[in-house]
């Protein structure tokens, strides 16, 4: 119950006792009101019998005075006494009518007696005065008279009697109302008193008890214990004070867990920064120690003996060329760690063979497998091959860490790779594991493995060497190649490192996987989606079919933001505002038509188009529900890419004509220019190029060297012989030094000419993208 | 003629020191591992002992503080050689019983100047 609610019946209590009490004031009032005219009225009635008795006295002896006199002496009486008496007569009745106004319900009846018997009186007095005006007639006599008067005496005793019973009565009344009123006003002060004194007793201890709590509490909570929790009884405006402050303490606690874990982790940062420091002065003075020491005797051997052949140095030489290389691959090591770590690693995708890769770098690698008597095996059936479109540098790099680690930790065993291809979400995935027979690692260790700076642990680092990056890089080049790496160990048994690399890297768009922070870094996100690239929300719990959906999304030009959830969709649908929905029907949690009706909902979410995607049929109830689309699931490549050019239509900014032979490193391109905003035709033919140039004129041509025979050059100079393409700028792809001879004819050909290696594509995405910035071209239709 | 247990493990730094040492007439003997040489020490009681601090097996700390715990190995001089060079290092090398410490990459006239200093002292002929 709330203070509020406590005041407000403590204080509907009170008024309810004075009303009480007036009440019981008013009634007592009354009645004694009411008695008081009773006991007037029994008044008034008792002088009026009393007057009436006097002149009845009067007049009944009057007449006896007459009657005797008549007898005696036969004298009657004058009219104008007899008229004289009649008028009093008259009167006396009046008085007795009179009465009846003074009489109470309880004596009404006496009065009636009297009536009766006055009324008897005045007639036999009346006949009485006939009877003296005529002389000798004998009426009424004396005894009769006497007798009538006498009954009328006693009516007129009984009417008093009556009047005096009702005054006393009445009175009665009016001292005991007198008294009730009093008591009922006393008791209800009384109680008013008390009543008000307990509420106020029990008001002041509740509100005292609970600040007295909530200041024990707020004493504790400051002093730094959070775990306190105040409890105070009822869920007044002290229990919501005690749960707000609980509440703070809450989150008072999780702030300070949260800001401890960060320092905990900001002083492991540091310290494996530190040991990481440490490490790799000493694995760079190792080697700087034998390159100054062998230089330094070789300059010695080099003064003091004149005849010294050059082959007796050759040996040493060979030692500082191998301890300078390995300095140049420590140093690099870090770059590359830098460089990934500030977002600035650049991939050169291209086509090559995974195993032919691996079978090099295991041959490169033999001495250093020989040094612990170890044998590397590449567990792959002669003849297999494994093309993949990759960063090969960085392919090789993940797999020379992974061997010369496992050649490293093993001693006298055997380090085994192999090659299995699966399928994921749609597309060809390889999995490349390296397995040893080493002294692998402890389930801690392997927690921490893929950590820049960190070794399995400091003694290690002192048994082995490294700088404790290796695997770092490997994880990091993975995940930029669209790949992963897993570790599995167990001490004494060996270690299996495994790699799953996408076949086809390409289908990830290079600037995205180039940034390694991509969801932290919301603002050069926004620079695309302002570019005219549509940005396209996926909603899906099943990250697979979220995947297969991006890629779909991805190739088609579109940035692609992926939600799990519901919540997480409705947040980043807020948020970012994307052109289009792509939603799940069937999530846990929020499933797609709660999302569909918040978004419909929402005035700023409610335009954007949503397309339904289930294996159930529910396209009808899509579409009544405002969805814009309803897709099968799984989903069908061209149906998505179908829809998303109807609902989110890109910008195009121009035309550019390809010609370039067809692989995968084409499609990377085409890709790259399509995120542009680039409505691209690609052929690998002169005459269909040609063709496609007078139909639609492009506004940019990209011509690669690596088209077989003299296309080129036949193409070059229809280029330059032809009036609309004459004007149209060309990008040269060059694929290598050795068609300098077709580049030169080609020179000659064309005035414009503006070559460009193929493998370097970011850079040369960045021109074209400069290209169609500095020259706005007229949007077409596609 | 001094004779000098040279401890490395990094194989080219063996060579290298070894053979640099030999040409100034010292007569080397080679340790790999912590254990090496520690029971080289004991068994051989060269003149001097270069001691690299990171070894396989035993650290150089403990090496040294081995050979000095045994009684035949409580006078030989050892100098610690070290490509950490961080600023305890010289005080933890010192404090496990080393009597000197040299940092990677060697100055060698300084180091020859410490093996004579250190193997003149306990009254061996120089080369």
């Amino acid at each position: 119950m709330t203070l509020l609610q406590r005041l407000t019946i403590a204080i509907f209590g009170v008024l309810l006792l004075f009303a009480i009490n007036v009440v019981s004031f008013a009634i007592g009032n009354n009645t004694i009101r009411h008695s008081l005219d009773a006991v007037s009225d029994a008044v008034q009635g008792q002088l009026n019998a009393s007057a009436l008795r006097q002149s009845l006295d009067n007049l009944h002896k009057q007449l006896l005075v007459l009657v005797t006199l008549r007898e005696s002496a036969g004298q009657g009486i004058s009219a104008a006494e007899a008229d004289r008496t009649r008028r009093e007569i008259a009167g006396l009745r009046d008085l007795v009518e009179r009465m009846e106004r003074n009489t109470s319900d309880a004596s009404l009846p006496v009065h009636g007696v009297l009536a009766r018997e006055t009324e008897s009186l005045f007639r036999d007095w009346e006949r009485l005065l006939l009877d003296l005006r005529r002389p000798l007639r004998r009426g009424v006599s004396i005894d009769e008279l006497k007798a009538s008067y006498g009954s009328t005496e006693r009516a007129l005793a009984a009417f008093e009697a009556a009047m005096i019973g009702v005054s006393r009565n009445e009175g009665q009344q009016v001292e005991t109302t007198g008294k009730v009123i009093g008591r009922i006003t006393i008791i209800v002060f009384l109680s008013s008193i008390f009543f008000t004194s307990f509420l106020g007793f029990l008001l002041i201890r509740h509100t005292n008890e609970s600040l007295r709590r909530l200041r024990e509490g707020t004493v504790r909570i400051g002093g730094g214990d959070l775990d306190y929790r105040i409890t105070v009884p009822g869920g007044d405006e002290f229990g919501q004070l005690a749960q707000a402050f609980n509440d703070m303490s809450d989150q008072l606690r999780r702030a300070v867990q949260e800001v401890h874990e960060a320092k905990e982790q900001a002083d492991r940062a540091n310290a494996a920064k530190s040991s990481f420091l440490a490490n790799m002065s000493h694995e760079l003075r190792t080697p700087l120690n034998a390159i100054i020491g062998y230089s330094e005797m070789m300059v010695e051997m080099a003064t003091e003996e004149e005849d010294l052949a050059a082959a007796e140095l050759t040996g040493d030489m060979q030692r500082i060329l191998t301890a300078g290389r390995h300095l140049l691959s420590l140093i690099n090591n870090v770059l590359d760690i830098a460089k990934i770590e500030t977002g600035k690693m650049t991939l050169y995708l291209e086509s090559f063979d995974a195993v032919e890769a691996l079978r090099e770098l295991a041959a490169t690698m033999h001495t250093l497998a020989a040094h612990n008597r170890n044998t590397i095996v590449i567990d792959v059936p002669e003849g297999t091959s494994a093309p993949i479109v990759s960063d090969q540098t960085r392919f090789r790099q993940i797999f020379a860490n992974l061997l010369s680690n496992a050649c490293k930790f093993t001693a006298n065993g055997a380090v085994t790779l192999d090659v299995t291809p699966f399928v994921r979400g749609g597309f060809d995935w390889l999995r490349l594991r390296v397995r040893d027979t080493g002294i692998g690692m402890t389930t801690e260790q392997l927690q921490s493995v893929f950590d820049a700076f960190v070794q399995a642990d400091s003694s290690t680092t002192k048994k082995y060497g490294g700088t404790g990056l290796g695997l770092a890089l490997c994880r990091e080049f993975c995940t930029l190649l669209g790949g992963r790496i897993e570790a599995a160990s167990e001490p004494g048994r060996g270690s299996v490192f495994t790699v799953e690399m996408p076949v086809d890297a390409a289908a990830l768009p290079v600037t995205e996987a180039a940034a390694p922070a991509r969801s932290d870094a919301p603002a050069p996100e926004r620079a695309r989606a302002e570019a005219g690239v549509p940005t396209v929300l996926i909603v899906d719990d099943d990250a697979d079919a979220r995947e297969l959906s991006a890629r779909v999304l991805r190739a088609e030009g579109c940035h692609v933001l992926e939600a799990a959830g519901g919540d997480e969709g409705l947040r980043l649908a807020r948020e970012r505002l994307p052109d289009l929905i792509v939603l799940d029907l069937v999530m846990p949690g929020m499933d797609g038509w709660e999302v569909l009706s918040v978004l419909k909902d929402n005035e700023e979410t409610r335009d954007i188009p949503v397309v339904l995607q289930s294996m159930l049929d529910a396209r009808d109830q899509a579409f009544d529900r405002g969805a814009a689309e309803f897709l099968d699931k799984p989903v069908d490549k061209r149906r998505l890419a179908a829809t998303l050019e109807r609902l989110a239509p890109r910008d195009r900014s121009g035309h550019v004509l390809l010609i370039e032979s067809a692989s995968p490193a084409r499609d990377v391109l085409v890709e790259g220019l399509r995120e542009q905003g680039w409505y691209v035709s690609s052929t690998e033919q002169a005459g269909e190029a040609l063709a496609i140039a007078r139909l639609s004129p492009p506004d940019l041509v990209l011509l690669s060297l690596g088209l077989p025979g003299d296309d080129v050059v036949t193409l070059s100079e229809a280029i330059a012989h032809n009036a609309t393409l004459r004007q149209v700028p060309v990008f040269v792809l060059a694929a290598a030094d050795g068609e300098a001879d077709a580049r030169e004819r080609l020179a000659s050909a064309l005035d414009r000419l503006v070559v460009h290696d193929p493998v370097a594509l970011e850079s040369l995405l960045e021109k074209t993208g400069r290209f169609a910035a500095e020259a706005p071209l007229n949007p077409r239709p596609r | 003629m001094t004779r000098i247990l040279l401890v490395e493990d990094n194989e080219m730094n063996r060579d290298m020191l070894s053979r640099r040492l030999a040409r100034k007439g010292f007569e080397v003997l080679l340790a790999i591992d912590g254990e090496q040489a520690v029971t080289l020490t004991l068994a051989e009681r060269p003149d001097v002992v270069l001691l690299d601090m990171n070894l396989p097996l035993k650290d150089g700390w403990t090496v040294a503080r081995e050979i000095r715990a045994d009684a035949r190995g409580r006078q030989v001089p050892i100098i610690a050689l070290t490509a950490h060079a961080m600023s305890d290092d010289r005080a933890r090398a010192l404090a496990a019983g080393c009597d000197d410490y040299e940092t990677k990459p060697l100055d060698f006239a300084r180091l020859l100047g410490k093996i004579a200093a250190l193997a003149g002292a306990r009254g061996a002929p120089p080369p």
